[in-house]
């Protein structure tokens, strides 16, 4: 996991530089889910589909971020862990393959991924996702 | 970047480049100083540029970094040629907090402290995975989306009285819930009556001390009773719904995306008002229903208690009020983000508030001190009637885990004989007073600038976190 996490006042801040694009992507969800899960154990009980469609790649991982949120908000689904992620570059799909379970031992404190310093950025050797997160 | 003094307690940055208005910053030199370490003061000039802005962007003394506003922002627009933001709301939508007042004294308190502070702990859900007391169908989550606090009454959870003791009367009108996107609509469904969790709170405090005899009598207040506060938002509904908007409104050429905008005029942004109404209405009818169920739990202790809703604040939210502007009372779009409504005597409050001014509850960070002030008229002229919503954080959550200690905090709230139950150790660290500024100090600018004026002093006795 090549995420780190960054300084920022009122909420949380992560770093991540990954050798491709699909790395990149699967490391923030990572990086989310380190905040969300607080070190405790997860299982992989269900396994579920994500799909996602946008219109830029920063939007894409936005609405890839968000639907963790979401899966945990409305059904108390926790991801433990993430495969077979594929993204789309050019028409901006993304779809993966998540594993984890119905948990109520996690309450999620992240009300939203935010659009602050929200980057995918390709560098010489790596691609670079900055995000922060409303806590 | 150039800060002109005003005075001891408000600074200017004065109007040049693309700025639509000045900037101004009610702060103590102190509080100053902390701000310059974050990036708020670019944010609060971001806002300056925005279309139809009023008078100056502002910043309360409890200003830090946001995303779009910076927390502690407030702005009015021009009802026509001005803009909606919801950066300028925030995602959590009508974050906010009420205080409800018992005639229970502390020494009596103390005997079944714990014992309540357990129920409540059991009986209310932080968050996930408890067991959902309310399971709505989507009609009866529209009803609380359209009635807010007005349906939580209807369907039980308090009495019709409580409702003149919000902001609002805990039902904002033109509240569309088929403007809600499905998916804000699954996320607060299985939430409502939960508090959550980072900053949210229940606290069991006593009234420490009083300030303004006049004004706590006319409140309601008296020394060492037993009162109650719940801080809480619009949980995952209110956050999606603010994603959801600002990813609608994209404007070209707009730097920071989280202070995307639509014209007051446009459907896009009556769209906004109409699923933001929606957010509003569900938070107030969250507290009302907390608050309901620890009324149960204290009658339950204290049979011939009386308790009374003191009042209810918004922290987050953007709405239109008249204001008197250049001696002209206008209607304009004002935007409070992390900051309070501070009404002086008026005739839209209660009426037994009307001669005194509307209350506004400030809460500390955890462990420490917050406040009930009264608004002020003198208010209007400098905020838009608006004043500080808490204490600011200072440190960020990556600092607060490197420099603070857990232990040391605990041990701290219990020399305090503060008792904390939260479902996660990591917010002792996240939440702790060392990671916010100093109350007293917010409170003393709020105070001496006359945005609002200090009534008391409440401490914490007990503290509930998610």
């Amino acid at each position: 996991m090549n995420y780190t996490f960054l300084d920022h006042t009122a909420d949380i801040k992560f770093i991540v530089q990954s050798k491709t694009l699909n790395k990149a992507f699967k490391d923030s969800a990572y990086a989310l889910l380190k905040i969300i899960r607080e070190d405790k154990k997860i299982n992989s009980n269900k396994v579920k589909k994500i799909r996602i469609k946008s219109n830029n790649l920063e939007n894409l991982l936005y609405n890839f971020l968000e639907e963790f949120l979401f899966l945990l908000d409305s059904q108390n689904f926790v991801v433990n862990t993430i495969h077979s992620l594929k993204i789309d570059k050019k028409n901006f799909k993304l779809e993966c393959i998540i594993k984890g379970e119905k948990s109520n031992i996690i309450n999620n404190k992240i009300k939203a991924i935010t659009y602050n310093d929200l980057e995918v950025k390709k560098q010489k050797n790596f691609w670079q996702i900055t995000c922060v997160l409303d806590v | 970047m150039e800060i002109k003094k005003i005075n001891d307690f408000v600074w200017e940055i004065e109007k040049k480049g693309n700025m639509n208005v000045p900037c101004r910053i009610f702060a103590s030199k102190k509080i100053l100083d902390d701000i310059k370490e974050d990036n708020s003061l670019n944010q609060l000039i971001n806002v300056s540029k925005l279309p139809g802005i009023i008078n100056y962007s502002l910043a309360m003394p409890d200003i830090h970094e946001g995303y779009g506003f910076c927390i502690g922002g407030v702005a009015a627009f021009d009802s026509k040629e001005g803009v909606v933001s919801p950066g300028g709301v925030g995602f959590d939508i009508n974050c906010g907090v009420r205080v409800l007042l018992t005639n229970i004294k502390e020494k009596d308190f103390a005997l079944r402290k714990q014992k309540i502070l357990d129920e409540i702990y059991r009986r209310i859900p932080t968050g996930l995975g408890q067991e959902q007391k309310l399971k709505l169908s989507e009609e009866e989550l529209n009803n609380y989306l359209i009635y807010g606090a007005e349906h939580a009454i209807r369907r039980g959870f308090g009495e019709i009285e409580d409702l003149e003791y919000c902001e609002e009367n805990g039902k904002i009108e033109n509240a569309n819930p088929s403007k809600v996107s499905l998916r804000a609509k699954k996320r607060g469904k299985p939430q409502l009556g939960t508090l959550g969790s980072g900053n949210h709170f229940i606290e069991i405090q006593k009234i420490s001390e009083i300030y303004n005899l006049k004004v706590a009598d006319a409140f309601g207040l008296e020394k060492n009773n037993i009162c109650i506060m719940i801080h809480c938002g619009s949980r995952g509904l209110g956050h999606q719904i603010a994603s959801d908007y600002i990813q609608k409104m994209q404007n070209p050429g707009l730097k920071d995306k989280q202070l995307a905008y639509a014209n007051l005029n446009s459907t896009l942004a009556k769209d906004y008002f109409s699923a933001m109404n929606c957010a509003v209405n569900f938070a107030f009818a969250n507290r009302q229903i907390i608050m309901h169920e620890i009324r149960n739990i204290l009658k339950k202790e204290f049979p011939n208690s009386k308790n009374v809703l003191l009042y209810d604040v918004c922290h987050n939210i953007a709405k239109f009020e008249e204001h008197k502007i250049n001696n002209q009372v206008q209607k304009v779009c004002i935007h409070r983000k992390g900051a309070t409504r501070s009404f002086g005597p008026s005739k839209k409050l209660p009426l037994k508030y009307q001669q005194i001014g509307q209350p506004v509850i400030i809460p500390g960070s955890m462990g420490t001190s917050s406040y009930i002030l009264v608004g002020t008229d003198k208010s209007e002229t400098l905020s838009f009637s608006t004043t500080a919503h808490g204490a600011g954080r200072l440190l960020s959550r990556t600092k607060a885990k490197q420099i603070l200690n857990p232990k040391e905090i605990l041990d701290d709230l219990n020399k305090k004989n503060i008792q904390l139950k939260t479902a996660s150790i990591k917010n002792i660290i996240d939440e702790a007073p060392e990671a916010y500024k100093n109350i007293d100090e917010v409170i003393h600018v709020c105070d001496t600038l006359n945005l609002s004026k200090k009534v008391a002093k409440l401490i914490p006795l007990a503290v509930i976190k998610g």
